[in-house]
């Protein structure tokens, strides 16, 4: 059953046959999972997710296109959606001013990653606790680039952003990071 | 665009704060077999919503048909045709004067009581329509029922504009005053004026050609004009037969609107509008010359 191909588990899926839906499940379940359980803490809540993803899936195979993205960046993407779904059922996204004045000052893209390479282990715990007050969409982000090291087309495929866009979207939240720890 | 921040602060504090994060738990497989047994039923519902929502639209299609061939029967014209031949024996008589033959049908109702009492069914009702006597009035209100629900198109209420133009004032504290165009004066006749302050605030021209856009340029009797100095619109309602016109115009800083409504056919005169555009011309002239000197 493991020597079945992406392919031929796709084909499987699109037939409706249960053995292509459990070597799905079983090959990218522990991929996806830990993608949704990095943002809904609960277990529980990450498993049901993760449940309601690999249905989609299921009911979605037709509109996957492997020239577009592996299979698992395809169930990423429907995680993705799904996870942010949730989050924002839970806790409405809430953008604070203190966020739109960042974009205020401009600072090159070197000047930022000496910023957030220093190596102080103050700057690193600081980090971590201004990561937590990042919105979900942002937090997502910065794991899939820097947790997970995707590359941006990936991470532009699973978000459904552009790539330029997405780079754009990065840098900011680089340059937010570094301002509230200069504040 | 691809390239790759080091950002080794950022990495290590999203590796400390993601490392422990838990494992998918050992029966997630079982769980998700659970659901995979349930879900041809979980289908089989999706299938029962579309069923159930198709029934219900071709329901509604379906009433939809029955009312509208109800409309297209000839049952209707023969109702108007036969409420129509009364109407050559007392063609002069308005419905009005339908009131004073009240007393002879009580008169008859007496007489009633001998007879058996026959079943009210709608079928006898349509087929009671030809005698000959039946009172005038109660054809005449069927008549007036049969031409109400005869809109070609949706009906859209002219009076909301008066509504509409009275909430605007209001809300920029604009007086009304009533004008007299009819000679002699009828009651039924009804103008008002507005003097409005001509500024962006209120933007009144734009509201108001916005207010003539949501109305259907099929509407009877439908004519909008306008310019950057003037504005002009008409609309009759076809269901209380009225006829209604709005006027505004730029006079020297001020926006004068003029709201008319009048039942159809009334010959109502612009005299008295034009009169006190004059007066509010001349008015505004002193004004002008007052501040100038």
């Amino acid at each position: 059953m493991s020597a079945l191909t992406e392919t031929a588990i796709v084909e499987a899926v699109r037939k409706g046959r249960r053995e292509g839906q459990t070597e799905m499940v079983g090959r990218y379940a522990e991929r996806v999972f830990a993608m949704i359980v990095r943002q809904v803490p609960d277990v529980m809540d990450a498993q049901e997710l993760m449940q309601d993803a690999f249905l989609r899936a299921f009911d979605h195979i037709d509109s996957y296109d492997p020239h577009k993205a592996s299979l698992s960046t395809w169930l990423c993407r429907i995680a993705y959606r799904l996870t942010l779904d949730f989050l924002k059922r839970r806790r409405p996204l809430l953008v604070s001013l203190e966020d739109t004045k960042v974009w205020q000052t401009d600072i090159s893209d070197e000047a930022l990653e000496a910023e957030l390479s220093t190596g102080r282990e103050e700057r690193i715990e600081q980090l971590q606790e201004v990561i937590d007050n990042l919105p979900d969409d942002e937090r997502m982000l910065l794991t899939l680039y820097y947790f997970e090291d995707r590359p941006l087309t990936e991470i532009a495929y699973i978000t459904g952003i552009e790539a330029k866009p997405l780079a754009n979207r990065l840098y900011r939240i680089r340059k937010k990071l570094c301002s509230k720890l200069k504040n | 665009m691809n390239k790759t921040y080091k950002d080794t602060d950022l990495r290590e504090a999203l590796r400390r704060k993601y490392s422990d994060t838990p494992q998918l738990p050992a029966d997630f497989m079982a769980k998700m077999e659970a659901r995979l047994d349930a879900k041809p039923v979980a289908k089989t519902r999706h299938l029962w919503r579309w069923v159930a929502a198709a029934a219900c639209f071709l329901l509604i299609v379906g009433v939809g048909i029955t009312l509208l061939s109800q409309h297209d029967q000839p049952s209707a014209p023969v109702l108007a045709k036969v409420t129509q031949q009364p109407k050559p024996q007392a063609p002069e008589q308005p419905t009005q004067q339908a009131a004073p033959e009240q007393p002879q049908q009580q008169q008859q109702a007496p007489e009633q009581p001998k007879q058996p009492a026959p079943e009210v069914k709608p079928e006898s009702k349509a087929k009671a329509t030809p005698l000959d006597d039946e009172p005038q009035s109660a054809p005449n209100l069927h008549y007036a029922a049969y031409e109400l629900t005869n809109d070609t198109i949706p009906y859209q209420d002219p009076a909301r504009v008066d509504d509409f133009i009275e909430k605007l004032a209001e809300n920029y504290q604009v007086k009304q005053s009533e004008l007299n165009c009819s000679l002699p004066v009828d009651s039924s006749v009804v103008s008002t004026v507005y003097v409005f302050p001509d500024k962006d605030e209120i933007n009144l021209f734009g509201r108001l050609l916005q207010m003539a856009c949501w109305y259907n340029n099929e509407m009877p009797g439908y004519h909008l004009n306008f310019s950057q100095q003037q504005f002009f619109f008409e609309l009759k309602d076809m269901r209380r037969q009225l006829h209604y016109r709005w006027i505004a115009e730029r006079i020297n800083g001020r926006i004068l609107f003029y709201s008319a409504h009048a039942p159809l056919g009334t010959k109502a005169s612009s005299a008295c509008y034009q009169q006190y555009r004059n007066g509010l011309m001349y008015q505004n002239s002193i004004n002008i010359k007052n501040k100038k000197i």
